[in-house]
């Protein structure tokens, strides 16, 4: 009977698997470092893309700050949608003195001008303006 | 390989890695709401190896055809033995699309930022400009240069054999930090709009206004008429760009009378009811005669301050005496700088009392002899509304990191220029300048009281080395509401023509820029009897 020994059946297999594994290190190496240089890559177009998204946002910033601009609201208001200055002796100021319901009249005055009156009765509420 | 390793190595290090400058990107600037009044354009700049061209006249013909630029410059650029020259910079994005579509070889763009004001040339004297290279040259750009300009450097980048580049997701934009302004730009507006009118119905030779919060010292707004686009420097004059307000010197005139006035009552010297003798309409001081604009009759000390007679004026200035009325000029911040965070402040001048003719007691106490700026009568007059604490004016209130976090704000200063009482009393005393009888009733607010003085004061014509009979000064400076100021406020109209006097060149631009300034910033009617009331809940 011919026994084949456990030590050189291993033997067969030692040397192609450290072969083997070399070369899947070297490979795995070579993967790895290709996969951060493609990275690289990526990375520098998505910034040039990046880059230009920034410079487009910035322009448009620009261009919403020149349209907000008091002079040209102005114009428009003006001259495209009628609108005055309000007239300060116009509008009124509402004072938050104390919790409670509001109650305001609205009447002609003896100085020609429709006026708002206060009044603080209490338990009223409504009234029209 | 073995040999001349190091030479090699290096070879293909110069190859291989480049450095790149970090993009440095200017701070914003906001005004007080939040709104984006200096910000950053990204354009680009053209630049060539000149190596790389194949035919630089055809090349410098395509690209002058394009940029407008003379062809014989872009020549002498794409001719040099440079690797790399800069041909134009901040190109236009519709130009630089033409350049890049024409294909030409051997030139290239690099990104470049351009500072854009969006509001055009609003605020232009606070905010000032940048040179091309994006340094202040002005104004706050000038001022807070170290704040706004973000920190450059260079990062090493690798690339391959065609050019392209590797990053490893550095951050190549390094960004400065922001800047909030004390200037609204509401109250800008009104005050830019209102000077341009001014200086049109008057035909003056400039104006002036400044808008002040009188308990803090922020400037709300700031304005010089000449002005100039800072989008547009190249196109502007030295004397558009002058910032009036705190470079330029004149003499006050009346509005000067709050030394002497205030001065009388701290010291004591006057009650409101005292007299003075103003009936011959002139006062001999050190051989000099100083006439009344109007001949008045006997006047209380009160009158003498709403009708501005310098008769009366020079009669308290006699009686508090020259060290006085220069200790109290003192107090107030004449004859030196404020402290404004804005370049080129002047410190205006006065002279030491040793130096005082016989005549200064009564010149000064008038409002000749002494130079100030506008900004410094303004916060003399703050403080009077104030309480009688002298503020530190400033435009800039706080500075952020891009990131938001805060790296430094004003801290609010201020020095007691008079007491309590004094400013109070004397408050009420300007509160009857614009009522009848005062020289500023078209100062008036309806609803609000207003506390102002005029002046009105003669320049010294530079050919003859006298008070010029033709070129005036005309102003007005005051706070509303007079009892809790919100605004304090001063109008400058230089060499106004047809009328001179402040209560009529300067006093109705402080009322409208006023009735809009407190509308703006929903300032209660003190005074709500006549057209509306009050809701209360």
């Amino acid at each position: 009977m011919m026994y084949v020994s456990r030590k050189s059946m291993a033997s067969y297999f030692i040397a192609p698997l450290c072969i083997a594994l070399l070369l899947c290190g070297v490979f795995g190496i070579v993967w790895l470092r290709s996969s951060f240089i493609s990275m690289e890559y990526g990375i520098s177009e998505l910034e040039k893309v990046r880059l230009e998204k920034l410079r487009e946002t910035k322009m448009l910033m620009a261009e919403k700050a020149a349209l907000l601009s008091m002079q040209k609201v102005e114009k428009t208001a003006v001259a495209t949608l009628g609108l005055v200055f309000p007239n300060r002796t116009k509008v009124v100021a509402v004072k938050e003195k104390s919790s409670g319901p509001l109650k305001a009249s609205y009447e002609v005055t003896q100085y020609g001008a429709n006026s708002i009156r206060s009044t603080e009765t209490e338990g009223t509420s409504g009234g029209a303006l | 390989m073995l040999f001349n390793h190091d030479r090699f190595d290096q070879k293909a290090k110069e190859q291989q890695l480049k450095k790149e400058d970090i993009l440095v990107r200017r701070g914003i600037i906001y005004d007080r709401r939040g709104r984006e009044i200096a910000v950053n354009l990204e354009l680009e700049s053209l630049y060539c190896d000149p190596l790389e061209i194949d035919s630089p006249e055809e090349s410098a013909r395509k690209v002058s055809a394009i940029t407008g630029k003379p062809r014989n410059v872009i020549l002498d650029k794409l001719s040099s033995d440079k690797r790399f020259v800069l041909v134009e910079r901040k190109l236009d994005p519709g130009i630089a699309r033409k350049i890049k579509d024409s294909k030409i070889k051997g030139i290239d763009f690099v990104s470049d930022a351009k500072r854009f004001y969006p509001k055009g040339s609003l605020a232009s004297h606070i905010l000032g400009f940048v040179d091309i290279d994006n340094n202040g040259i002005e104004g706050v750009e000038l001022k807070y240069n170290a704040y706004l300009r973000g920190n450059g450097g260079k990062v090493v980048l690798e690339r391959d054999a065609s050019g392209r580049t590797l990053s490893q997701g550095v951050d190549m934009e390094s960004k400065g930090n922001n800047l909030v302004l004390t200037i609204d730009e509401g109250l800008q507006y009104m005050v830019e709009t209102e000077l341009d009118s001014a200086l049109k119905q008057w035909r003056a030779a400039a104006a002036t206004a400044i808008m002040m919060d009188p308990f803090s010292g922020e400037i709300l707004a700031l304005a010089n008429n000449p002005s100039y686009n800072p989008n547009l420097t190249s196109e502007s004059r030295s004397s558009e760009r002058r910032n009036r307000a705190i470079t330029d010197c004149y003499e006050p005139g009346s509005t000067f009378k709050i030394i002497v006035g205030t001065a009388a009552i701290e010291e004591k010297l006057v009650a409101l009811d005292s007299p003075f003798d103003c009936s011959r309409g002139s006062v001999e001081i050190g051989g000099r005669t100083i006439h009344d604009a109007h001949r008045h009759g006997l006047l209380t000390f009160k009158e003498v301050i709403q009708k501005s007679s310098n008769v009366g004026s020079v009669m308290i200035g006699m009686r508090l005496g020259k060290e006085r009325v220069y200790k109290y000029a003192k107090a107030y911040g004449f004859g030196d700088k404020t402290g404004i965070d804005l370049p080129g402040e002047v410190s205006g001048w006065i002279r030491v009392p040793e130096r005082w003719s016989g005549v200064s007691l009564g010149s000064i106490s008038i409002g000749q002899e002494v130079a100030v700026t506008p900004l410094q009568v303004l916060r003399a007059y703050a403080a009077i509304g104030n309480g009688g604490l002298l503020v530190k004016p400033h435009v800039v209130s706080r500075v952020f990191s891009p990131s938001g976090r805060e790296i430094w704000s004003f801290q609010p200063e201020s020095k007691r220029a008079i007491s309590r009482e004094t400013a109070e009393t004397f408050r009420d005393i300007l509160k009857t300048v614009t009522e009848d009888g005062g020289t500023a009733k078209s100062a008036s607010v309806d609803g609000n009281y207003v506390a102002g003085k005029t002046g009105t004061a003669q320049i010294i014509d530079p050919r003859t080395k006298r008070y010029s009979r033709e070129k005036y000064v005309s102003s007005f400076v005051g706070f509303v509401p007079a009892d809790n100021p919100r605004i304090a406020m001063i109008i400058v109209i230089y060499e106004p023509k047809g009328q001179i006097y402040g209560g009529v060149v300067a006093a109705p631009v402080f009322r409208k820029i006023a009735e809009n300034a407190l509308s703006y910033l929903n300032v209660p009617r003190e005074n709500v009897q006549k057209t509306a009331q009050v809701i209360t809940k």
